[in-house]
């Protein structure tokens, strides 16, 4: 343990812009945790005599079409839009590990049937996927979860897979297997854990790109709605400023979001880093 | 050898038979995993329970699952995919008129970015920890991490408002010109072969914004493969016997790095147009680009069910093709294809 | 003495990695000569820099490499006046190399043929059919059975054997004057080393060319060298005519090396005989690098600079107490 922190604090100084991310990520979190608290005005009150005011002192990010501090709002959104992806990779983590584990174990049948739906999914581009998907559950928020969970699924499946099948004849499966474990707890106990590394960096790798994906559902007017503050649907309402020069509107939500996504690449980059320093790119 | 990659691509296309086949069985479940009814919503509010009845089976949904997957089969073998209830036209004709614009727009982005990754990601990976390397480690950082939508909305900030240097972000063509008469759809290519170089102009400039912002995110995947499939084969054993025979730098670079490194990006190819595919959708609304993309998004909206599930099909299967020709292309670029399989 | 004038004279040469984790110093002092014509031996574990040092002499090195200190001259010039461009145009001409594992070394997506083809277009003045008669002429000449066919064949649809033949085509396309073949036969089976080893050596006679022979098989050295350079953790232990060698090995290492091959034609990459593993090369080293694993030690061993003594003309070796 105190290797791998040692490992760390090595990883921190060689590599400043994983430090940055580091940083970035919790000051994400913080947003995330207290934004409603911090924000300097209420996200939702208008306040017309103020429409579209550009950046000032008092607002910092300026004022929309109806007066609302878009300082403000980029900061509540965050919470918004974390949660969606957070929900939606764990979904992605917690069905594709499973899977994927299952499958690299088992071998077989198990492996074709899982190998042929992680196939078909990836066969679609994804994000085409996912607008059929929520047209077909309905447009709500927990669907554009559970569509980002499933677009994502390949990924965590795959990797799950790959992992699972170089342990399976590894010392550790094959002592607990002799040692009466049946499979359930071989797969829970013992694979589990030690999959966990490179999952982890999928993990973040995917954050990054579940925020774009669901910011990008919301942009096109899927599942988040008017007025409730989130990057993509802001970004979509600023849109129409941005001809006339009213670019704080659009701009800073969408900076928000280029900096989370940013934030969690970089830290998948980190990880893997952290993990297996061989890998660089 | 002839005969030899003829039989390799004949296997391509039949292995390709079950991925169509996923395709359109997902399309199938996502029409009729329809939340509420749709012979209700076809209805229209103001139905009453007969003519529900009456749409229910005009349109099959009294049939059993296996009946109606038959029939959505024949339907797509006859090109139906049903009608579009907010145009009233065949989903079929409203996506066939709009593809030569999501298409154009498409190619043309994948083309700047391949046109700027490649070098990019060879020069970097030639000089490693240069200036080059850098700026392409950022570009393919930054590049992953803008949201495509933002991207054309800052591009659009910059060239049109502040600079003045781009038309209005407002569809293929200002009102000011004429669309060229229909050939290939392209209009790039439509306008050149009607010879009017000013709607060409005029197209080109239309398109350099959003082909762009495609670009721009389509480039990052591409240059970080480029680069490390060139670092990759730059190292290799091969190459170290083209300089220990004293081949000179261009063609070691050239014919025996690059024809190798080549083979993993096409790879990536694909996968980069899978995202493009998606992006573009995004990038036609924030330029209010009159393609498949922005038909989608406004079924959508409306619960254009059939509509929607066209484009998505469409869109599956223009990727499968997309994929087909760059296996094609790899068992020909690439002799040791077929041995193994 | 007759008046010399070898082929290859390495003169004090060092190099060194930088790396992310430390400077690796891969070769300290090495010295050694080549006369035309002579085939020369380098054994001695895996790591101990035989590769990386023929890569020095091929200008071939890693961008990291950096050599510090030294000479190379090839045919009474020193190298490291020439240009990149010369250098460039000597390799493949003057100094070729072929290497391990002959099936990687060759481009995977283009024809041997072509592969031929382009090192002859590049040093000779052949153009058109003329490059292809001579590619045909250099097949035959490393027996590669019908050569119109495998003309056209990719580096994969060729034995590891083949392949090698083809490199030996490469190689020897400019008749080079100092051909280094860095363990031309490992992973090939038994007959078909015999066979690539008696193409290599033909080829030399013919050419009277120099032949510096890496391989991890003492018996494969006995065979075919006229001298044997030994190396250990980038330093040339012991230098000396072959059979002086193996009658009278004066450094506990090549003792320890020969001893161990009971048999002498087994492969050194099995042993384990020798105990104790070869040092950290980017740890502050002592004089000499054998010192932890020799039987022999003394104190004094560790003591800059270790003598290098010719205990007999042209047998040279580093060590305090030579044997
Ligand atoms: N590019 C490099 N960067 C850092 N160290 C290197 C590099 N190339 C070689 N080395 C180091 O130099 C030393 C000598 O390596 P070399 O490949 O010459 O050994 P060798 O005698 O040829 O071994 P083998 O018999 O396995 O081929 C090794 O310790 C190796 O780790
Ligand atoms: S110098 Fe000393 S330690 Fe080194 S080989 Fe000779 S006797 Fe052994
Ligand atoms: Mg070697």
């Amino acid at each position: 343990m105190s290797a791998h922190f040692r490992h760390l604090l090595y990883v921190m100084r060689e590599n400043p812009v994983t430090f940055f991310s580091f940083v970035l990520f919790f000051l994400l979190m913080a947003l995330g945790l207290f934004g409603p608290w911090l924000a300097p005005y209420d996200p939702l009150a208008s306040d017309t005599a103020n429409a579209l005011r550009p950046p000032s002192w008092a607002h910092p990010f300026g004022t929309d079409n109806l007066g609302r501090d878009v300082f403000s709002r980029v900061i509540t959104a965050t919470r918004l839009d974390l949660a969606i992806s957070v929900a939606a990779v764990s979904l992605s983590f917690v069905a594709g590990s499973a899977a994927g584990v299952c499958a690299g174990y088992f071998g077989g049948v198990t492996d074709k049937l899982i190998g042929r739906l992680t196939d078909t999914i990836m066969a679609f581009p994804l994000f085409v996927l996912a607008m059929g998907i929520v047209s077909a559950l309905g447009n709500t928020i927990e669907n554009i979860v559970y569509t980002t969970a499933v677009i994502n699924f390949p990924f965590y499946a795959r990797v799950a897979r790959a992992e699972a099948n170089s342990r399976r004849e590894a010392g550790f499966v094959e002592a607990a297997r002799l040692s009466g474990n049946g499979h359930g707890r071989i797969l829970l106990f013992h694979m589990g854990p030690n999959i966990m590394p490179p999952m982890m960096v999928q993990i973040s790798l995917n954050m990054g790109y579940a925020i774009l994906n669901a910011a990008g559902l919301s942009f096109i007017g899927l599942g988040v709605r008017p007025p409730t503050p989130e990057w993509g649907i802001m970004v979509a309402e600023g849109a129409k400023f941005i001809v006339s020069g009213e670019w704080w509107l659009a701009i800073f939500p969408g900076a928000a979001l280029m900096l989370a996504v940013l934030c969690f690449n970089l830290l998948g980059d980190g990880l893997r880093d952290l993990i297996d320093p061989r890998m660089r790119t | 050898m002839k005969s030899d990659s003829l039989f390799l691509i004949g296997r391509r296309l039949l292995q390709a038979a079950p991925v169509v086949m996923g395709i359109i069985v997902v399309t199938f479940i996502l029409t009729r995993a329809l939340p509420g009814d749709p012979a209700v919503f076809f209805a229209g509010p103001a139905a009453d329970e007969k003519s529900i009845a009456e749409i229910r089976a005009s349109l099959g949904l009294d049939k059993s699952w296996p009946e109606q997957f038959w029939v959505y089969l024949q339907n797509l073998s006859r090109g139906d995919l049903g009608k579009s209830i907010s145009t009233g036209q065949p989903v079929m004709e409203e996506l066939a008129t709009r593809l030569p614009a999501s298409l154009e727009l498409t190619l043309m982005g994948l083309f700047l970015a391949v046109a700027i990754a490649i070098p990019l990601g060879m020069l970097a990976a030639t000089r490693p920890n240069s200036l080059v390397d850098h700026l392409c480690r950022l570009v393919v950082t930054i590049g992953v991490s803008l949201p495509t939508f933002f991207t054309g909305l800052f591009l659009v900030y910059i060239f049109y408002f502040l600079l003045g240097l781009s038309p209005a972000p407002l569809g293929r063509l200002s009102i000011i010109h004429i669309a060229p008469d229909h050939v290939t759809g392209f209009y790039l290519i439509d306008s050149l072969i009607a010879g009017d170089f000013e709607v060409f102009r005029a197209a080109l400039y239309q398109m350099i914004l959003p082909a762009s912002t495609l670009a721009i995110f389509a480039l990052a995947p591409l240059a970080r493969m480029t680069r490390a499939a060139m670092l990759g084969v730059l190292s290799s054993d091969f190459v170290r016997t083209a300089r220990a025979s004293g081949l000179s730098r261009k063609t070691i670079l050239w014919v025996y790095a690059f024809q190798n490194a080549i083979l993993p990006v096409l790879t990536t190819l694909g996968m980069v147009f899978s995202f493009l595919l998606g992006a573009n959708v995004l990038v036609e609304k924030v330029f209010a680009w009159p393609g498949i993309g922005s038909f989608a998004i406004e079924a959508l909206i409306a619960s254009d069910y059939a509509a929607v599930q066209g484009f998505v099909l469409a869109m599956a299967l223009m990727y499968v093709l997309l994929n087909l020709a760059i296996d094609i292309l790899y068992t020909v670029v690439d002799p040791r294809i077929g041995l193994e399989g | 003495m007759e008046s010399r004038n070898p082929l290859l004279v390495v003169e004090e040469l060092s190099l060194e990695f930088r790396t992310r984790t430390g400077v690796v110093k891969a070769l300290e002092n090495v010295s050694f000569e080549i006369e035309k014509g002579q085939t020369v031996g380098v054994v001695g574990e895996s790591g101990s820099g035989k590769s990386v040092m023929s890569y020095a002499i091929m200008g071939i090195s890693d961008p990291a490499a950096r050599i510090t200190s030294g000479r190379i001259v090839f045919g009474g010039i020193s190298l490291f006046e020439k240009s990149r461009q010369q250098l460039q145009e000597m390799r493949g001409r003057e100094l070729s190399m072929i290497f391990q594992s002959p099936r990687t070394a060759l481009n995977p997506i283009r024809t041997i043929g072509r592969q031929l083809e382009d090192v002859i277009y590049r040093h000779s003045s052949f153009r058109g059919r003329q490059i292809r008669e001579r590619a045909l002429e250099l097949l035959s000449r490393v027996h590669i059975p019908d050569p119109e066919k495998r003309y056209r064949a990719y580096p994969f649809e060729l034995s590891g054997g083949m392949c090698q033949r083809v490199m030996i085509a490469i190689a020897i396309s400019s008749n080079p004057w100092l051909l280094i073949a860095d363990e031309p036969v490992t992973g090939l089976d038994v007959t078909t080393q015999a066979v690539i080893m008696d193409l290599i050596k033909d080829a030399a006679r013919e050419r009277n060319m120099g032949t510096i022979l890496i391989t991890h098989d003492l018996g494969l050295a006995a065979e075919y060298c006229d001298r044997i350079i030994v190396m250990h953790s980038g330093h040339v232990v012991e230098v000396a005519d072959t059979e002086h060698l193996f009658m009278r090995p004066r450094h506990p290492y090549t003792a320890k090396l020969i001893g161990a091959t009971p048999n002498a034609s087994r492969d050194l990459a099995e042993l384990s005989a020798i105990p104790g593993n070869l040092p950290d090369l980017r740890a502050e080293l002592p004089a000499c690098r054998y010192s932890e694993r020799c039987e022999h030690f003394a104190q004094d061993c560790l003591e800059s600079p270790l003598p290098r003594l010719e205990t007999e003309t042209g047998h040279h070796v580093a060590c305090r107490y030579p044997l």
